[in-house]
């Protein structure tokens, strides 16, 4: 008997199987019948804001070089024997891998031979093999990873402007660290960070499209290793709930400058709660300023925006949680001016109804277009254990988010006294 | 899935697919016509104009309204030279009807609302030209986009190579044209441009959704009239310059770029899937030579990658490395193709590169977007071979072909980005 849950997302004609399985692995399956792809992701709850942890009966915390979770996803790909590149190059699948500010996946895509590209999956991310020769060879690779993003202006103005909201939390740090930070890093450390955050009860796995739920779980039963939970706990610095800058500039190559404008928001435990915050926010703002708004027609006849402008998604994670927009502007004071005044209006007026009522609608459809995707349906799954929700709770509590909610939000949370300005310009 | 194509009437076509799993309907628009460059900023200026106005939604404001009313319906367009081809793309996305709420008819709207925009879009009183405001709007906005190119420094450095390896050749020139270019251009003369390329040019229509959609047969056939296209030419090969060609420039960066055009020696006749299979091999693939010798065995680079570009019989070659690191990888990119011309690389890396393809092809038919894409394919290679057969096509490649494929490939151009002397 399994511990297992069918989870039906009440719009768009889907579930999905939510398994606990006896490792501690948590476990989503879709099955996406009439599709011939399959798409499967590995991840663990270990990204680079997680530089501070301690496990149950260890007295202190750990402090780790910056950069060291995309380190290690980095090197896992490699054993003893070959990489694991070499090892799907003889499945056809295609695999890669990601690290975020809160997590690190591993992912591949087939059409065939699922089974023995789960295997794959499975078996290397259990299976980490690093050495100091290694360790060196991947300090050069990362090191040119560092100087490709530091040359994107636009990764210059988000990390400029998370440093300008945050005194201490580490997702200021750029995820990949500083070719200093990564000069640190050593075979040892690598095990050690492997050992406490890819433990099976701080991972998951997420699978969508052509595959049988019953086919991934003996899959799973066969290769998973039973690990026991070390309780792991982590700690974030205490963070003020002020910015710590107004304004970040930066200079760099561009045509047009790039500017955005972060409200820093109180952060919430990542779960329901945070979501319904994320989708509150985000049609309010989307209200105000996307492209149906009076202000975004404003700002454009007087050549003060152009269509780069954006009223961004959410972001949020562990004691961090900010809303913002972006753009380009050869004016980005003014352009802020405006979205004050315009922000301090609704708050104290209220907002287009009608036009929250619209981007509701708006929002419903552009989630039952995500479904389509295998890989987009992976990585909701992914996304939803990450974030401490149930598969499709997104589309279900956006059916019952209300104005009223959104303009009390707007009126409680969003301050322009917590928004960072920040601008890369030539 | 099902797949009907039509001739709506001369030099206008419309495939429908119908494929029940999918929960949306994709429809997009191609005009092609044969390249002219001094036309490009006109047209690409229109199709901008076009995508955010219309008479009847006669604002940004207006468009967004309908598509957000359309459950966040998505209309898009833009411009692309295919070999010696120009074209400018609709496409308009929505959710399947039985996924609205009220019983819309989300499909039809969606597509009566992108003819609103190519037919009937906002003009000035005299109705001879696109309005001044729209005008100006979009206009700015192309000059702010060639201005931020630079922003992009792989997309920046990969343009530039195609203006050296291509010069003189149509797909050399920006396909949204030059600052001067859009500078000279009034409302007027891009209404005229965009007049005569929806009278003259080739129109092929997509349908991609879950359910059959027959009144989109009437619909279009009703609102485009037939015409007479010219001949276009997609496959274009470039020829190959006599003496290789590498231009050098500094900027203000942290990482340089390095670009190579290899082109096929004309002599031999090599088929898209052995220029593919052989590109694979050579950077495409995470198992390849570049990647696994000069970012895995020399931690050179992040990436070092090939691809190519049959239709100018080219591959390119592109890495992001330190200054000091341009000469050691240039000549290592040089060396690993002279093991590729030699046959000194394993079965297992073609056989492996070939099961990638195929896995890759067979992912096709799970997106809208790559079902349309084949098709598209089929229509550019003027070779009609549908998924199965291209399947076939690449099962035959062999490792002679590869070697065939290698030793016709020569270098031609190098285009560097380099980081500013700080001296």
């Amino acid at each position: 008997m399994r511990n297992s849950e069918i989870i039906t997302a009440p719009y768009g004609n889907q579930s999905c199987l939510r398994v606990k399985h006896p490792t501690g692995l948590n476990i989503d399956i879709m099955e996406m019948p009439g599709y011939h792809s399959a798409y499967a992701l590995f991840g663990t709850k270990y990204g680079s804001v997680n530089t501070r942890f301690k496990l149950k009966g260890e007295q202190d915390f750990a402090q780790v070089p910056e950069g060291i979770a995309h380190f290690l996803e980095h090197k896992l790909f490699e054993n003893e024997d070959c990489d694991a590149f070499a090892r799907y190059a003889e499945t056809g699948a295609i695999a890669n891998a990601y690290t975020s500010f809160d997590r690190t996946a591993y992912l591949f895509m087939c059409s065939e031979n699922f089974k023995p590209s789960l295997e794959i999956l499975l078996d290397f991310v259990q299976h980490p093999y690093f050495t100091e020769e290694t360790v060196r060879k991947e300090q050069g690779i990362i090191a040119q990873e560092i100087r490709m993003n530091q040359d994107e202006p636009g990764w210059k103005l988000f990390f400029n402007s998370l440093r300008g909201m945050y005194f201490h939390h580490p997702v200021r740090i750029d995820i990949a660290g500083t070719e200093q930070s990564i000069a640190q890093i050593n075979a040892d450390l690598l095990y050690r960070c492997y050992r406490t955050f890819y433990n099976l009860h701080n991972m998951t796995l997420a699978v969508a499209g052509d595959v049988k739920a019953e086919e991934v779980l003996e899959i799973c039963d066969k290769l998973l290793i039973p690990c026991e939970d070390q309780g792991l706990e982590e700690v974030f610095p205490e963070e003020p709930e002020q910015i710590r800058s107004a304004e970040m500039e930066s200079i760099a190559p561009v045509g047009v400058p790039l500017f955005s404008l972060d409200f820093k928001l109180r952060p919430r435990k990542q779960g329901s709660e945070l979501l319904r915050a994320e989708l509150l926010v985000n049609l309010a703002m989307r209200t105000l300023f996307n492209s149906s708004s009076a202000f975004y027609q404003e700002m454009l006849e007087k050549n003060l925006i152009n269509f780069e402008f954006n009223a961004d998604s959410p972001f949020s994670g562990g004691g961090h949680f900010s809303v913002g927009l972006s753009g380009e502007s050869r004016n980005p004071h003014e352009v802020r001016e405006r979205i004050f005044e315009v922000l301090e209006h609704a708050k104290a007026n209220g907002f287009d109804r009608q036009a929250f009522e619209r981007l509701k609608k708006s929002s419903y459809g552009n989630m039952i277009s995500s479904m389509n995707y295998v890989d987009s349906n992976a990585s909701m799954l992914l996304d939803s254990y990450m974030t401490g929700v149930k598969p499709f709770e997104s589309i279900a509590t956006l059916a019952d988010l209300t104005y009223e909610e959104a303009w009390d939000f707007l009126r409680k949370e969003v301050s322009t006294d917590n928004a960072v300005l920040s601008i890369v310009h030539a | 899935m099902k797949e009907i194509t039509e001739q709506l009437c001369d030099g206008v076509q419309l495939t429908m697919i119908t494929e029940p799993k999918f929960k949306t309907s994709h429809i997009m628009m191609i005009m092609s016509m044969p390249a002219q460059p001094e036309n490009y900023a006109k047209w690409d200026l229109a199709h901008s104009i076009l995508l955010n106005s219309c008479a009847k939604y006669p604002s940004i404001a207006k468009m967004s309204e309908r598509m957000q009313e359309l459950y966040g319906a998505s209309f898009d367009s833009s411009v692309a030279v295919l070999g010696d081809v120009f074209q400018m793309h609709f496409t308009v996305d929505v959710i399947a009807d039985a996924y609205a709420l009220h019983q819309e008819n989300l499909r039809k709207e969606s597509a009566e609302m992108l003819l609103d925009c190519i037919l009937h879009p906002l003009l000035n009183d005299a109705g001879n030209a696109f309005t001044e405001q729209a005008f100006q709007t979009e206009r700015q906005e192309l000059l702010d986009a060639i201005d931020s190119e630079i922003n992009n420094k792989r997309a920046y450095a990969s343009k530039k190579l195609k203006q050296t390896a291509f010069a003189g050749e149509v797909i050399a020139y920006p396909c949204c044209g030059t600052r001067e270019d859009a500078l000279a251009l009034t409302p007027e003369t891009v209404y005229q441009a965009y007049v005569e390329i929806l009278a003259k040019s080739e129109i092929m229509i997509y349908y991609v959704g879950a359910e059959d959609a027959p009144e989109l047969k009437d619909l279009f056939r009703n609102a485009l009239a037939p015409r007479k296209i010219a001949d276009l030419g997609y496959f274009a090969p470039s020829p190959l310059k006599s003496e290789v060609k590498t231009v050098r420039e500094s900027m203000d960066v942290n990482q340089s770029q390095l670009l190579m055009a290899f082109k096929l020696n004309t002599e031999q006749k090599i088929t898209p899937e052995q220029l593919r299979t052989t590109s694979l091999i050579f950077g495409g693939v995470p198992f390849s030579l570049l990647f696994s010798n000069i970012r895995e065995k020399m931690s050179l680079c992040y990436y070092c990658s090939s691809k190519d570009i049959f239709l100018k019989s080219t591959m390119i070659v592109s890495s992001g490395v330190s200054s000091e690191n341009l000469e050691k990888t240039q000549n290592a990119v040089l060396e690993q193709l002279d093991l590729l011309k030699n046959g000194d690389f394993e079965d297992d890396l073609l056989e492996n590169t070939k099961r990638y393809i195929l896995n890759a092809l067979r992912l096709s038919g799970d997106t809208p977007a790559s079902c349309m894409t084949q098709i598209l394919e089929q229509r550019i290679r003027e070779d009609h071979a549908g998924l199965e057969e291209r399947i076939v096509l690449y099962e035959q490649v062999t490792r002679e072909d590869v070697i065939r494929t290698a030793n016709a490939l020569q270098l031609d151009s190098v285009y560097i980005l380099e980081q500013e002397d700080e001296t």
